[in-house]
């Protein structure tokens, strides 16, 4: 047997009050025969009693003053329940908070909504093809992006229907005039 | 989920269910009845159950914090919470293993962690290996050793001194260890088997047994 294995066993005899089976028998044989094992299970176990030492001096002759009870007592049984008058005022400081979330939750919705709206316009077939040229070279987005899109992680996604991305399609992709509209947001 | 868990769960119950720890903190007589009665407005039975389980709680929160008035402010803390949350508590198990969570946990929020720092600690061992050479059997046994397993526990993760506390101080078993640390048996003998490995690691290898105790014999086993 192995001094790693028999150690193993018997260092968990010592460490964790297991009992030893009838299958440790070869592990104390080894240990018997073993001199460095016994060292090294010798040395585990003072450790152990060293330990065990050093927690009990960390609390030995101290305890809970005769107080505790009494600031217990005054946090927990005698202080004076509030009447439902002082909980409902409470709760009632927040509630502007609480509308101010709500009114900036809807402007959110309410803008990506016409923002959704304003990209899913229906643009008649063929009506790509004939946008002027030089405003398909322009760049300059035709829409304002509302106040809270800088405060958004991700950017704002470009639209393609009706506005000037829409005219260099064709050419990006390398399609014919026979193209279906586009419409929609690119995803 | 199972509709049934176990007696001895507490809180959590999910998560202890899920790791089929043992079912060890049994209702003891004096404590039947007591959170039932709390439960129902008796504030006698709350003293009883401050003065019931003060001496644990507090031997915790000062073994862990070192310091008799954090240790006192947490035990205050911790049964303010238990009479607050009465009406939570199961009636048919131990309150114990749920204070010492509370415990542990007020510990660790209330404290920083007090890293045990690497220079003096250095010098200590570097100075008990000198004396080695002069008195090793009387400086074995010194304090000093005892003050380096002591900064030693200080330095250990809050899992590991947790688990250190509740077996080597408390004298729990590892299940009932377990149960508070909620954990399961396996994981609550390897923070004991790492927090060891770390202590013995502190001590020069000369050091690390009072003189003549190194070397287990074979009568013992």
């Amino acid at each position: 047997m192995s001094c790693r294995r028999a150690r193993r066993e018997i260092l968990e005899h010592f460490r964790f009050r297991q009992e030893l089976g009838p299958s440790s028998s070869a592990h104390l044989e080894h240990l018997v025969g073993c001199a460095d094992c016994r060292e090294e299970v010798g040395i585990d176990r003072a450790l152990v009693e060293q330990l065990r030492r050093a927690l009990q001096e960390r609390v030995e002759g101290h305890a809970p003053s005769a107080a505790a009870w009494d600031q217990v007592r005054q946090r927990t049984i005698d202080r004076p329940s509030r009447p439902l008058g002082a909980r409902v005022l409470q709760w009632g400081r927040l509630f502007p908070a609480a509308i101010a979330g709500v009114l900036m939750f809807a402007i959110a919705t309410v803008s990506q909504e016409g923002l959704s709206q304003g990209s899913q316009s229906p643009q008649p077939a063929g009506q790509v093809q004939q946008l002027d040229t030089a405003a398909a070279v322009d760049d300059t987005p035709d829409w304002e992006p509302p106040w809270w899109m800088k405060y958004r992680t991700r950017p704002p996604v470009p639209t393609i229907a009706g506005g000037p991305m829409a005219a260099q399609l064709p050419d990006m992709l390398g399609t014919s005039a026979d193209m279906p509209p586009v419409s929609g947001r690119l995803q | 989920m199972n509709p049934h868990p176990p007696p001895g769960v507490v809180f959590g119950t999910r998560r202890r269910i899920a790791h089929g720890v043992p079912v060890v903190t049994k209702q003891q007589p004096e404590d039947e009845g007591l959170v039932a009665r709390m439960q129902s407005g008796d504030f006698d039975a709350f003293e009883e159950f401050f003065n019931t389980y003060k001496r644990p709680v507090y031997t915790t929160a000062l073994a862990i914090t070192r310091d008799p008035f954090l240790a006192e402010e947490i035990l205050q803390d911790c049964f303010v919470k238990a009479y607050r949350v009465r009406q939570r508590l199961r009636t048919d198990c131990s309150p114990l293993p749920w204070l010492q969570r509370v415990t542990t946990n007020l510990c660790y929020s209330r404290i920083a962690r007090r890293r045990a720092v690497a220079e003096p600690l250095t010098a200590l061992i570097s100075n008990l290996v000198a004396d080695l050479t002069s008195r090793p059997d009387q400086i074995a046994e010194s304090r000093e050793i005892i003050e380096v397993l002591q900064r030693g526990i200080d330095a250990l993760p809050p899992k590991q001194q947790t688990a250190v506390i509740l077996y080597y101080l408390h004298g729990y078993s590892l299940a009932e260890a377990a149960e508070i640390a909620e954990c399961n048996v396996g994981t609550m003998k390897s923070r004991l088997h790492y927090a060891l490995k770390a202590l013995r690691a502190l001590l020069p290898a000369e050091r690390r047994a009072p003189a003549g105790a190194a070397k287990v014999s074979t009568g013992e086993l």
